[in-house]
């Protein structure tokens, strides 16, 4: 409920700034993802995934043309690789993701931006749907380059604030010892933006 | 002119293939397991003397054949039997075997609380067995010490639980069966 009242109050907030200092992208590229954990997965590797989605970039105010509030709304992978006995396992952790940022273009090709994804979980190739939590909260930062122009790039890392893991804790004999919440993901993104609606280069 | 056989054969193994399911969802600790789950799923798993063995449902147009099951007789005694193989290795199958006698209507109501009563092989009316095939007959060895704890849902229609243990043969030889786990439809009678 709480995740649906962020959504609809930035959609509103974003109805509320005229159409003319509005730009739209198509956003694609890839993921380098992995966990951070308190030792019970053992040693992780990495793993590549993509992520796909569109966003609205505004100028709320004027008088600071350079400062932008950005949504991202994402179709994004992340994960982690398990090696055990030499063999790799690989495990996918699919969200579509909310993500509001504050950018600010340091110079006219040049930019940074931090904010705040809200990952609602959709898919895994491991465990069920009730081993992972259906919502996660990550802090990130990034750059982009070349934002005026009609393509940009941009790279961005992710830190899980929330845990995604919601499962058993195991002992190898005496069976289940209570849950555990864990796992905090690690993501690195890179991609291409698409600046499919460009109103705001006109400051 | 007759017409081969042959690709009609071919017609219905790629039908027979295309339904077929494997419906192996690994644990995301331990991806070479089964996820511990209490849904009636009909899986096993565990570790036996460090090699993943495991049951899970492969369903097919034959129906979703089971290697396991869960029977209770009048409600004092249970009787768990799961046929686990190792990946790529379909036809050496192991079993594991448990035994419960002497259950009181308070282990029942027990094992539908939390995550299930526990119960441990030190207990004489407790009992749980490897079993290995061989061409000369089957080796069943008793657990020496170890516990299987067992939830009932019956919700759910459902009996899920995780067990360990050690054992040794006639022979010397010691198996150590880890992070154990099971789900199957179970419906008492």
């Amino acid at each position: 409920m709480r995740y649906k009242f962020i959504v609809v109050t930035f959609f509103v907030f974003f109805m509320q700034i005229p159409e003319g200092f509005a730009q739209v992208g198509m956003m694609v590229g890839t993921n380098y993802s992995n966990v951070r954990h308190d030792g019970i997965l053992g040693k992780t590797q990495g793993q590549i995934g993509l992520h796909l989605g569109i966003n609205v970039e505004v100028v709320p105010l004027k008088n600071i043309p350079n400062l932008s509030l950005k949504t991202d709304l994402l179709l994004t992978q992340k994960g982690y690789t398990l090696r055990i006995d030499g063999a790799r396992y690989r495990a996918n952790i699919e969200y579509g993701s909310f993500a509001p940022m504050l950018k600010y273009a340091i110079m006219e090709d040049f930019s940074i931006h931090s904010g705040l994804e809200f990952n609602r979980f959709t898919e895994s190739n491991v465990g069920e749907d009730i081993t992972f939590r259906k919502n996660e909260k990550a802090f990130f930062f990034g750059l982009g380059l070349f934002n005026s122009k009609i393509i940009s790039f941009y790279t961005r890392a992710s830190f899980g604030l929330t845990p995604v893991l919601d499962y058993y804790d195991i002992d190898p004999i005496e069976g289940i010892q209570g849950r555990i919440s864990d796992l905090y993901t690690t993501t690195i993104m890179l991609g291409i933006q698409f600046n499919i609606h460009h109103e705001k280069i006109r400051f | 002119m007759k017409k081969s056989g042959f690709n009609k054969g071919l017609f219905f193994a790629l039908v027979i293939y295309i339904s077929s399911c494997d419906g192996f969802v690994p644990d995301p600790i331990d991806p070479r397991l089964p996820v511990y789950s209490e849904s009636g799923k009909n899986q096993a798993g565990a570790l036996i003397n460090n090699i993943p063995f495991k049951d899970h449902p492969r369903v097919t147009v034959f129906g979703s054949p089971s290697g396991g099951f869960i029977l209770n007789q009048a409600d004092t005694t249970l009787i768990l039997q799961f046929s686990l193989s190792e990946k790529n290795k379909l036809n050496e199958i192991k079993s594991l075997h448990f035994c419960l006698e002497k259950l009181t209507p308070e282990d029942w109501r027990d094992m539908e609380k939390d995550f299930g009563k526990k119960f441990s092989f030190e207990n004489p009316s407790i009992k749980g067995k490897i079993i290995i095939y061989s061409n000369d007959g089957e080796i069943e060895t008793l657990a020496e010490s170890g516990q299987i704890t067992i939830k009932h849902i019956p919700a759910s229609k459902a009996m899920a639980g995780t067990f360990g243990f050690t054992a040794e043969d006639p022979t010397g030889k010691r198996y150590e069966i880890r992070f154990g786990r099971f789900d199957y439809l179970f419906q008492r009678f």
